[in-house]
């Protein structure tokens, strides 16, 4: 029975169980949804402070016992079975803390899950995943989901791209076409499963703004109102023309210098597939530059920022590719939504969408009692 | 009772090879049978993990050797490196392996047969034939799942929770097919083994308890043992029916679980269900209706465990018996009523929601009690750093990690943004690793001699202690952080995000923590094997326990006892008054004497 070392061991012992006490409180990104996004982090952040106290009293407790009651020449363990108040006390005080604990969640719960704006006061948007891709549907003038002729339809559709307007309420209103999916926005706090034959629905509104700061190169999140003192670029993708274009590669930290590579994880000995993104300036000399509420033609070095998305990613294994499952989240100015959504329209009635026929066979054709 | 049991009559002990080792009836040959099957699955599940582990470090890059070996085949590509679908079966045989084939069989399978009987002074279990029927119930589950792998388009990939209509349609991935019609096939056998298992246990601890053994005499081991046992015979059949549900689905064309209007792939002519009228959440509800409670079946003897090791190498009783069953028992009753906490975002009604994070709030408070009333056995305690005993300190210090961080997921609010995260994937493997494993190998090196009539090596056992310590925590609390930062599990690499790609150096460490990790374990079980054979012969009470298993040589033999032994006490009876004399113990079987020891000894 006789281990050697045994103060050492309590005291390695001791270390290795307080270490993971020592948490980090900043891995939470952005949290741009103005609805409730706070709510959710700020109930977050109570219940770490229940748990850190809890975590650091047990473990305390447990660390302290190691070590100050290991055995040793003459010590003996005091014959005890307990006390029944001291266990009346832990058992009451902490089902108090856990009851509060719950009641806490309770009104944030059913505002986020159960009141949900008007749909007249809200962009309604309708959601349709498949296996491996995003599908959207705006309902277009007339305000009615529907499309019984491709070619004459006022819906406007759109794949792997949602656009919302900055500080409005958006639902979705989602069916999944195949297997379930789930509709994640990790920079609005938003998770809802999506469902064949049945009908899930999340609310959200969107207080800040994607754009990439072409000077420090990173990710900013605008406010409406920084937005429009700012000049942004429009990227060849929302164009759809000449722009600042994507590109993903690899950045050396110690010199800044970014090298576009084709497939990034591809660089370095081991590869660990971390890839890095940055804007190539575009080959066109003048660019659309969006700035104090409408979009120029303007030279491309005038430019500070380039419109960014957000992503979308399926929570929800949905088959092989389910880590492909990426869409894009455009939050833009109310201005220039409208202008993206008169634009798709119309680029919709010349050259047709190829998921026209999908929503009206499958979400029109199965399900028209969900729009 | 004494003369009775010199009366009754005893058979001798089966020298034929296939009776003493194929088809015994002694509780304590078919715990070994569970215990080795339950290795080579252990080897094979934690082996997938090193694989997927490797995929999501190094994304798309051919696995060292083993990738190159078997291009083209198994989930490799023709480069050597994981597919996506590969990647997808791996997590699910992991998932299903880890938890049906290696925890579950080695808490029930393993330690309830070897210790029930041995703890309540009973020759065997109540039914030894239906007994070894499980064990071959189990058997060919195993094999059935095994097999799966051999398919030509590779095993089950729906995840371990087979979410239909993914695992209920044959064309919405690879392994959908027979791959997924095997898998069904192998949880329901071993869905019967568990419910005559669970049948079994109960009938034994209720009837054959050794005279004066009342309930509150029972180790807590048992007590964990019995209300597992209730749960398997009272929630396995439900995954029995939910497996059923789905064979028929898949092979007789009912759409149970299918709604109408579903369209898989690019034909749009019509629906591939056209008629429907199933639900996919009924699934989720009746899964979860057993696979929580499973979760209890994953944890409670482990509690049991610790509880016994504690006691024991504190040198002091439990703190607060009665307390430690009755939450045991709570546990249990609570556990049939939060299923739904998993669903939160699934689409139920956010009135259920609520109803169920309010009951799962609450079950952390049974959990709540047993942390406190080991802490409170250890106070004031003379703690013996053996090494089943470190192995139950970690147990306690990690469950307390996986107790608490299941509190986020429990705040609905909360779980909507960490629901199906990295965070999950951490909370429970610090509950079924951090918690039940440690107890597994404590357990195991505390019975050890019981077992084998010999001692593990300590010095290789404290090693395999202390880097499966560290590589368990370095593997798995940065997950949180993944969590917490958004990183969505089950994707075969999180890089093709944006948002991931920063998270990958995380992905990197995590890897090499659990390749670590998996590696110490080929310590525990080459100290294993080795001390079964070579280790130092031990004595029948090794470590002065006081439980009836220990009042009987080492190794254990035929018929466990020579006479049914006669209980006058509790069995942490430690540093009392009547256990002073020549040691801190009082054996339960020994008369009161003044001295706590039998006559004899």
């Amino acid at each position: 029975m006789k281990t050697p070392g045994r103060r050492t061991l309590a005291a390695g012992l001791a270390a290795g169980v307080s270490l993971p006490g020592c948490t980090d409180m900043g891995w939470l990104p952005p949290n741009i949804n103005g609805a409730y996004g706070g709510t959710i982090d700020g109930l977050y952040y109570k219940i770490m402070v229940v748990v850190a106290v809890a975590f650091f009293v047990t473990e305390g407790l447990l660390v302290y016992s190691i070590v100050r009651f290991r055995a040793s020449a003459g010590r003996k363990a005091v014959y005890s079975h307990g006390s029944k108040r001291t266990e009346l006390l832990w058992s009451i005080v902490p089902g108090f803390i856990l009851i509060w604990l719950a009641l806490v969640q309770k009104d944030a719960w059913f505002h986020i899950r159960s009141e949900f704006p008007r749909d007249a006061d809200a962009l309604v948007v309708q959601v349709m995943p498949e296996q491996f891709k995003w599908n959207f549907r705006y309902a277009g003038k007339d305000g009615k989901f529907g499309i019984d002729d491709p070619d004459a339809t006022d819906d406007v559709v759109s794949r792997g791209n949602l656009h919302i307007p900055v500080n409005r309420n958006v639902v979705t209103r989602m069916s999944s076409k195949d297997v379930i999916h789930s509709f994640f926005l990790p920079y609005l706090r938003v998770k809802q499963d999506v469902l064949p034959g049945m009908l899930t629905r999340v609310w959200f509104a969107a207080n800040r703004i994607g754009a990439w700061n072409l000077k420090t190169h990173r990710l900013e999140l605008l406010t409406p109102e920084e937005f429009e003192r700012a000049k942004v670029g429009l990227p060849t993708t929302f164009a759809r023309g000449p722009g600042f274009t994507l590109r993903y590669g690899v950045r050396d930290p110690a010199t800044g210098r970014f090298t576009p590579q084709d497939d990034p994880s591809g660089a370095g000995k081991r590869k660990t597939g971390r890839r890095d993104l940055d804007y190539e300036p575009p080959r066109a000399e003048k660019v659309p530059i969006a700035r104090g509420g409408k979009v120029e033609e303007l030279p491309w070095q005038e430019a500070g920022y380039v419109l960014h998305p957000l992503e979308i990613a399926c929570a929800e294994l949905c088959g092989n590719n389910h880590f492909t499952m990426r869409g894009m989240l455009w939050v833009e100015p109310e201005w220039l939504f409208l202008r993206w959504l008169e634009g798709k329209a119309a680029d919709q009635r010349e050259n047709g969408d190829e998921t026209l026929e999908l929503w009206m066979n499958v979400w029109d054709a199965q399900h028209r009692a969900y729009n | 009772m004494s003369a009775e049991a010199h009366s009754e009559h005893l058979h001798a002990p089966p020298t034929s090879f296939y009776r003493k080792y194929v088809w015994s009836t002694d509780h304590k040959t078919i715990a070994k049978q569970y215990l080795f099957t339950a290795f080579f699955f252990l080897l094979l599940g934690g082996g997938l993990a090193m694989l997927f582990r490797w995929q999501l470090a190094y994304p798309n890059q051919p696995f060292p050797i083993l990738g190159k070996l078997l291009r083209s085949s198994f989930v490799f590509a023709s480069d050597g490196s994981v597919t996506p679908d590969g990647y997808n079966q791996l997590v699910t045989m992991h998932g299903t392996i880890m938890i049906f084939f290696v925890i579950i069989p080695i808490l029930v399978g393993a330690f309830g047969n070897f210790l029930i009987p041995l703890h309540i002074g009973a020759r065997d279990v109540a039914f030894p034939i239906l007994n070894a029927l499980s064990y071959w119930l189990f058997l060919p589950a195993g094999l059935i799942l095994f097999a799966s792998f051999f398919l030509r388009e590779g095993p089950a990939a729906a995840g371990w929770t087979a979410y239909p209509p993914l695992s209920d349609l044959a064309g919405a991935a690879p392994g959908s097919g027979t791959g997924q019609v095997l898998w069904l096939f192998a949880i329901l056998l071993l869905g019967f083994s568990s419910i005559l298992g669970g049948l079994n246990f109960l009938t034994t601890i209720i009837k054959m308890r050794a005279p004066g053994l009342t309930w509150s005499r029972l180790p807590l081991i048992t007590w964990a043992q019995f209300v597992t046992a209730i749960f398997q015979t009272l929630a396995t059949p439900i995954l029995a029916s939910a497996t059923v549900m789905m064979l028929a689905d898949k092979l007789l064309g009912t759409t149970l679980f299918l709604p109408k209007g579903i369209f898989l792939g690019s034909d749009l002519s019509a629906p591939t269900t056209a008629v429907g009228g199933g639900h996919p959440l009924v699934w989720q509800h009746v899964f979860w209706f057993y696979s929580h409670p499973a979760v209890y079946i994953l944890v409670l003897p482990g509690m049991g465990i610790a509880s016994d090791l504690i006691a024991t190498f504190a040198r002091k009783p439990i703190f607060g018996y009665t307390a430690m069953a009755a939450s045991l028992v709570g546990i249990m009753g609570l556990g049939y009523i939060v299923w739904g906490h998993h669903m939160f975002v699934s689409g139920m009604s956010p009135v259920m929601g609520m109803a169920f994070m309010t009951s799962t709030m609450l079950i952390a408070l049974p959990s709540g009690v047993k942390v406190f009333n080991w802490l409170g056995t250890l106070w004031n305690s003379s703690i013996r750093f053996t090494v089943p005993m470190l192995h139950a300190l970690s147990f306690v210090s990690l469950f307390i990690i996986g107790g608490l961080s299941g509190l986020f997921m429990a705040a609905t609010p909360v779980d909507i943004y960490i629901h199906d995260t990295y965070y999950i994937v951490a909370h429970f493997h610090y509950v079924v690793f951090g918690g039940t494993l440690f107890a597994v190998f404590g357990g195991l090196t505390f019975w050890f001699p019981k077992m084998f009539g010999r001692e593990m090596n300590k010095k290789w056992g404290f090693v395999h202690w202390l880097l499966t310590f560290v590589g368990f925590n370095a593997a798995f609390f940065p997950m949180h952080f993944l969590g917490e930062a958004g990183h969505i599990r089950r994707v075969a690499t999180i890089t093709e995000y944006e948002f991931g790609g920063v998270l990958q150096p995380m992905n990197v460490w995590i890897t090499w923590s659990a390749f670590l990790l998996g590696a110490a374990q080929l310590i525990f079980l080459a100290n294993f094997f080795a001390s079964a054979f070579k280790g130092k012969r031990s004595e029948a009470n090794p470590w002065k326990s006081n439980t009836l298993e220990w009042t009987t040589p080492s190794p254990v033999p035929f018929h466990n006892f020579d006479r049914i032994p006669t209980v006058y006490r509790g069995p942490y009876e430690y540093s009392s008054a009547e256990a002073d004399g020549r040691g801190d113990w009082a054996p339960q079987d020994a008369p009161p004497d003044g001295r706590g020891h039998r006559a004899g000894h």
